[in-house]
């Protein structure tokens, strides 16, 4: 557990370096406070003007705020249900290829989903390379389908001894690839889509504007003023840290996991697929 | 030797991404109190 703490400290310290957005803000902030302090003085005789209009901007600010965030997990839960209708897709897929007759092409289907599978897995999101050893796989299947439908590979007949498979099969099989390439399609649509850069600074200058109401208030007590801009201030970076978090799933606490890849493609649950074949034949 | 590396390096960077968005927000608060208070 100290080990562990240790480490985590450690990291978070290399890490405070590159954290732009709070040492930024944090310059800013001081750059504002200096501006106020020399420019300006405390509006004595408007303070419940002031203290309305706090309240309105609040208002104003969280609803700004909360649907940038309710966006961030919107998109993170269509992601997800990309990643799900993707892994689904590839399992029937593998199914509907289990129910044609002939092994040599299932086999070479289920190595290729395989191998897809492992790809999508290892991927890095923002590396350009492994999606384009991604999309390899997925054209390897492409081929495969083609030929389980048309029935000949390289050329030969492969069921040239045995039955044909039915008219229906070959749809099936043919719409579930189609589905894959959908997901996929999706998936990377969907994670490219971010928040642009400017909303980040606009919702930034929005901060410093409702701040900047609480440095002209006028307090009475040094307690009652740490409570208010302490606690008020904790609420607003928490979320807009979680709606940074949030704006990409690549990295950081809602990086995607690709569980149903894990739970349904792994090595096993495949094997388990060409056993059933055999033990059924 | 990777073997037993890999699941403490996981968690490590699990509990380093989990705690990021508190940190920053603390960090972002405690500068915000310091400098109201200094006023």
């Amino acid at each position: 557990m100290l080990i562990l703490a240790y480490h985590v400290g450690k990291k978070i310290l290399i890490e405070l370096i590159k954290w732009y957005d709070v040492w930024v803000f944090i310059v800013v902030l001081y750059g504002t406070i200096e501006i106020n302090q020399r420019f300006f003085c405390k509006p004595l005789f408007d303070q419940d003007l002031l203290k309305n209009f706090i309240e309105w901007y609040a208002i104003f600010y969280a609803l700004a705020l909360t649907m940038i965030v309710g966006e961030g997990w919107n998109r993170l839960n269509k992601i997800n249900t990309e990643i799900d209708r993707e892994a689904d897709a590839l399992l029937l897929l593998l199914q509907t290829g289990k129910l044609f007759p002939g092994h040599a092409l299932f086999d070479r289907l289920k190595k290729i989903v395989q191998d897809y599978v492992d790809c999508v897995l290892r991927l890095r999101l923002k590396d350009k390379r492994s999606h384009e050893q991604s999309l390899r796989h997925l054209l390897d299947l492409r081929h495969c389908v083609d030929a389980m439908i048309r029935e000949v590979d390289d050329g030969r007949d492969v069921n040239a001894r045995q039955e044909k498979p039915p008219e229906f099969l070959k749809a099936e099989l043919l719409r579930q690839y189609c589905e894959v390439y959908d997901a996929r399609g999706d998936r990377f649509d969907l994670i490219s889509q971010k928040i642009p850069a400017h909303v980040w600074v606009i919702l930034g200058a929005f901060s410093l504007g409702w701040l900047w109401g609480f440095l002209w208030l006028e307090f009475h007590e040094k307690a009652m003023e740490a409570y208010v801009v302490g606690s008020t201030t904790l609420s607003i970076a928490c979320l807009f840290y979680v709606a940074r978090a949030l704006n990409d799933p690549t990295k950081g606490s809602w990086k995607l996991t690709f569980k149903p890849f894990k739970e349904n493609l792994s090595s096993e649950s495949i094997k388990q697929l060409i056993l059933t074949k055999q033990d059924t034949q | 030797m990777n073997q037993t590396r890999q699941p403490l390096d996981e968690r490590i960077d699990r509990i380093v991404a989990a705690i990021t968005p508190l940190i920053k927000a603390l960090i972002v608060t405690i500068a915000v109190l310091f400098m109201f208070l200094k006023m």
